[in-house]
């Protein structure tokens, strides 16, 4: 309180406030922080008494209050909007990945992806490309998070469209690489495989960029396959074309191929420790003579009991194929 | 919250040397980050990133390598690296990393790799 504000040595650096004779200063404190000042002043000197010092206090304390309440339902309105906002991204984003996959005679094919976040940066897609040939794709762009969803999208454009043109996975990863190299951000890459399954002689051609290896397990043998391969996005040009790899494999009856994403084998204990490409590789031997269906149920299911304590997960994708034709 | 550390030295040859130590991922980004800003305002070019006690790197970690190698290598500069144990090198490889840069086992050979000046 200033009862002099002419007199006060305080108010010495500020213009001559003519009509004010005191003045009194009160800070509106919300959890013990100033977000405001009321002022109140007289013409006259010693123009406040203590009376209206306590009434002007208490109405600075309602002012504090009402602004504070105004501001809480400012931030839940945006919050909410916010929420409304993720859970449409959440809903579009499931109709980027295939509501239904196609069935086959001699084939079963089975997906499951699950976000870490709202939406995620996983994606996974099928293709009919000729009468005899289907085309599979399954990705991770790097990140989380809204940001990874909208490459996703971006991907499955390129998916659809190149698909049908570019048959050989080779070619489509080459093209695939040109369109993106050139539209994202550079600290971002997408990896993935795009793979090729004849539906009748079972012949399964696949390319890799940057993508976790493709785990392939017969009645004789078990290994994973990594065609050499860069991420997508990452370098234009020569380098990346002389480096991608095309294998074949026949699938014959009883084979299984699980192709996935990093959430799988980078989920992590409680103790920190991975789940791993070995744990991975000992459940698929284990089920392989079940439908591809439980096949991927009995890899989930193992993820989720690992990584049990912890309740965190990335972005978690698995497509099974399972060849029961001739 | 997970550790992550950066030491950075000079050795002979105008070659500075990153040391990374701990867990790579999108919250300890920043500081390696930082760390090749800091190099770059300095105008040295001629880096090698010691992994040695590098445990994990995440897909936001390798982006942090691909964010500076064109300004490096526009400067006739270049990143090298280094001492990687199995697992983290499998991180980089999946990805095609030793395509593109040079990945050795020692430190000694990453800095030999720069020509002589």
């Amino acid at each position: 309180m200033l009862d002099d504000v002419e007199e006060d040595k305080r108010t010495k650096h500020l213009p001559k406030m003519k009509f004010a004779g005191s003045l009194l200063i009160i800070p509106l404190l919300s959890h013990d922080k100033v977000i405001g000042i009321l002022y109140a002043t007289k013409e006259i000197s010693f123009g406040f008494d203590q009376d209206d010092v306590d009434i002007l206090a208490g109405f600075a304390d309602q002012v504090s209050i009402a602004i504070e309440n105004a501001r809480l339902i400012e931030r839940s309105l945006e919050k909410e909007r916010l929420q409304r906002e993720l859970l449409l991204a959440q809903e579009m984003q499931k109709r980027l990945l295939p509501q239904t996959l196609p069935t086959f005679a001699n084939f079963e094919m089975q997906a499951v992806s699950s976000p870490a976040l709202e939406v995620g940066g996983d994606y996974y897609d099928v293709v009919q490309i000729d009468k005899d040939r289907v085309a599979m794709v399954i990705g991770d762009v790097s990140g989380k998070g809204v940001g990874a969803a909208f490459y996703m999208a971006e991907v499955k454009g390129i998916f659809q469209s190149l698909a049908k043109i570019y048959c050989s996975p080779k070619d489509f990863l080459i093209k695939a690489n040109e369109a993106l190299v050139s539209s994202i951000d550079k600290r971002s890459f997408i990896s993935l495989i795009y793979s090729t399954i004849h539906t009748t002689t079972g012949e399964l051609v696949m390319s890799r960029a940057g993508h976790c290896p493709i785990l392939y397990v017969s009645s004789k043998q078990h290994e994973y396959i990594k065609p050499s391969g860069i991420g997508l996005g990452i370098k234009a040009g020569r380098i990346f074309e002389e480096n991608v790899e095309e294998k074949k494999i026949m699938m014959k009856s009883g084979d299984v191929c699980v192709f996935y994403t990093d959430g799988v084998t980078e989920s992590r204990s409680s103790s920190g420790e991975e789940f791993g490409y070995e744990r991975l590789r000992d459940v698929v031997l284990k089920y392989k003579d079940r439908s591809a269906d439980e096949i991927k149920e009995a890899i989930i299911q193992n993820v989720w009991n690992y990584t049990d304590a912890q309740g965190y997960h990335d972005d978690l994708t698995i497509f099974v194929i399972k060849w029961l034709g001739a | 919250m997970s550790d992550f550390k950066v030491n950075i030295r000079e050795r002979s040859g105008s070659i500075h040397v990153m040391e990374l130590k701990g867990y790579l991922d999108a919250h300890t980004t920043p500081i390696l980050e930082d760390s090749f800003q800091k190099l770059l305002n300095e105008k040295k070019y001629r880096i090698v990133v010691n992994c040695r006690e590098l445990n994990y790197i995440s897909s936001a970690g390798l982006g942090v390598f691909m964010a500076f190698i064109e300004d490096v290598r526009a400067n006739e500069g270049d990143i090298k690296m280094s001492d990687m144990s199995p697992k983290v090198f499998n991180i980089f490889d999946l990805l095609g990393f030793p395509m593109l840069y040079d990945i050795v086992k020692t430190e000694e050979e990453a800095a030999g790799k720069f020509s002589k000046n």
